[in-house]
């Protein structure tokens, strides 16, 4: 083992006999659920481990604490999207044929298009969606918002961009 | 999320806009071709492009009739689960007690099924009455008479007791003491409501000892295990369920159903579109199945069967 991954070890080490109790103390207050918890814990370490920044780390509380609210926020994005998706699969007239495999490709997919319109105003998302999803034109959209055509499309573009932006290649 | 791409921002853009065109005329001649002028002109244009194709693929894999009520109905339930964060952080904070364990509404005494209603005599003489999906144990010591309620809500009355036993409803969220009375408990998740019909009773919570609130016939009030509610007026049909009834003055039609979704099996649900209406009346619990029909006589809603355990009601 090469001598800076020893000390990145130790490192390792020492960060967790220091902080794992706090973390998922941490964790706990906010996830009131111990298994779910730990669990937390333990990928934050892992996070942190994989990310090869171990050496470079500073101020361990605020960094180890970004990490898993990083994680937390997955969580409940994962959580929301599920439920939503079962609600939305409700609400149909007609019912759907899903496989498992489907519903899990389905959920994936809706969780990195979720995540690719983080941070777009509601507008922006909605006409993304709006073109995407419920195939309205421009100008249906432009009517429905009480918007100029221009407009839309100036979000839309908007929203493409940011999707194109954060898209593996 | 990877980090920053090589491609730049622009060439995205371009990408984007590209895009949006076809996307209106996807069959102009002079779209397309400029289009494919464009492609051909720069490698890193076909590298954006690939992209544009690839956002298309996933996009295609979602089924549209639940692609955007799925995107949208998440971001509304995170907004609700920041706010249920921060209420957790002041909240409960400590450990988690025997009383959260779901178990504990398995292996309780008496318990009532949806829908279910059942009335107990007490070994005292007096009453106890279980409304819809209940669980507690009954615990008459020497010390105390004690009712433990898990989940669910309950209609009280109490006896006089020759050995003079204090009586008492424990929940997870603390305590409440009758003093000579009738009185109705509910728990939930994260509080405990009482409404006092006779008499009265005391309440504390788990986590203020200190504390000692007595609650007047007439009043209402809801707890946690560290927070007291302010005293409201008590509703005088709140204990029509007692009668199988549920009787309401001006509700949200989105409360009306959550309070009817109580006394029924499966999953009801009501859009957002009219969770807003307002509504008044009596309603039958034993025929909710009746109660969705004929909420289409008196409000633009309709009850949308997707199965038999899913029910949404919907504008009409």
């Amino acid at each position: 083992m090469p001598v800076s991954d020893i000390r990145e070890q130790q490192t390792v080490d020492s960060l967790y006999r220091q902080h794992h109790d706090w973390l998922k103390a941490w964790l706990y207050k906010r996830l009131a659920c111990s298994a779910t918890a730990a669990d937390l814990a333990h990928d934050t370490f892992l996070r942190l481990i994989t990310s090869r920044q171990v050496g470079q780390v500073q101020q361990p509380k605020a960094y180890l604490g970004n990490i898993a609210r990083g994680l937390l926020i997955d969580r409940y994005r994962r959580h929301a999207l599920e439920q939503a998706y079962l609600e939305s699969l409700a609400a149909l007239p007609e019912p759907l044929e899903i496989s498992s495999e489907q519903r899990l490709m389905i959920l994936e997919t809706l969780l990195e298009i979720d995540r690719m319109l983080d941070g777009l105003s509601e507008r922006t998302r909605t006409i993304f969606c709006m073109t995407q999803f419920d195939g309205l034109s421009y100008v249906q959209i432009s009517q429905r918002l009480n918007i100029s055509t221009n407009t839309v499309r100036k979000h839309f573009v908007q929203a493409l961009t940011q999707c194109l932006l954060l898209i593996e290649d | 999320m990877q980090p920053p791409r090589p491609l730049e921002h622009d060439i995205l853009e371009a990408a984007a806009r590209w895009y949006a065109d076809l996307h209106i005329s996807p069959d102009c001649p002079d779209t397309r071709k400029a289009h494919q002028q464009w492609l051909a002109s720069d490698p890193r244009h076909r590298q954006a492009w690939a992209r544009v194709e690839k956002l298309q693929h996933k996009l295609g894999i979602l089924p549209t009739p639940i692609a955007h009520p799925s995107l949208r109905g998440a971001q509304l339930r995170r907004r609700e689960m920041l706010k249920l964060c921060s209420l957790l952080l002041v909240g409960t904070g400590g450990a988690m007690s025997a009383w959260h364990l779901p178990w504990y509404d398995w292996t309780a005494d008496q318990r009532t099924a949806t829908g279910e209603r059942r009335r107990i005599r007490l070994a005292d003489g007096g009453h106890l009455e279980l409304n819809t999906n209940t669980a507690l144990d009954i615990r008459y010591s020497e010390q105390w008479r004690e009712i433990r309620l898990y989940s669910g809500e309950i209609w009280i009355e109490t006896a006089p007791d020759s050995l003079a036993r204090p009586f008492i409803v424990n929940t997870a969220q603390g305590r409440v003491q009758a003093l000579g009375t009738r009185f109705l408990v509910r728990t939930e998740a994260d509080k405990t409501s009482v409404g006092v019909l006779q008499h009265r009773v005391a309440i504390q919570p788990t986590a203020l000892p200190e504390a000692n609130v007595q609650l007047e016939a007439g009043q209402y009030l809801e707890f946690s295990a560290r927070h007291i509610g302010p005293i409201q007026l008590l509703d005088r049909n709140a204990d029509a369920w007692t009668r199988d009834m549920l009787i309401i003055n001006d509700w949200r039609l989105g409360d009306f159903i959550a309070e009817l979704s109580r006394y029924r099996s499966g999953h009801l649900s009501c859009d957002p579109s009219v969770a807003e209406l307002r509504i008044s009346g009596a309603f039958h619990l034993k025929n909710t199945d009746l109660v969705l029909e004929n909420l289409s006589g008196t409000l633009p809603v309709r009850p949308l069967y997707f199965t038999r355990y899913w029910t949404r009601l919907v504008a009409r």
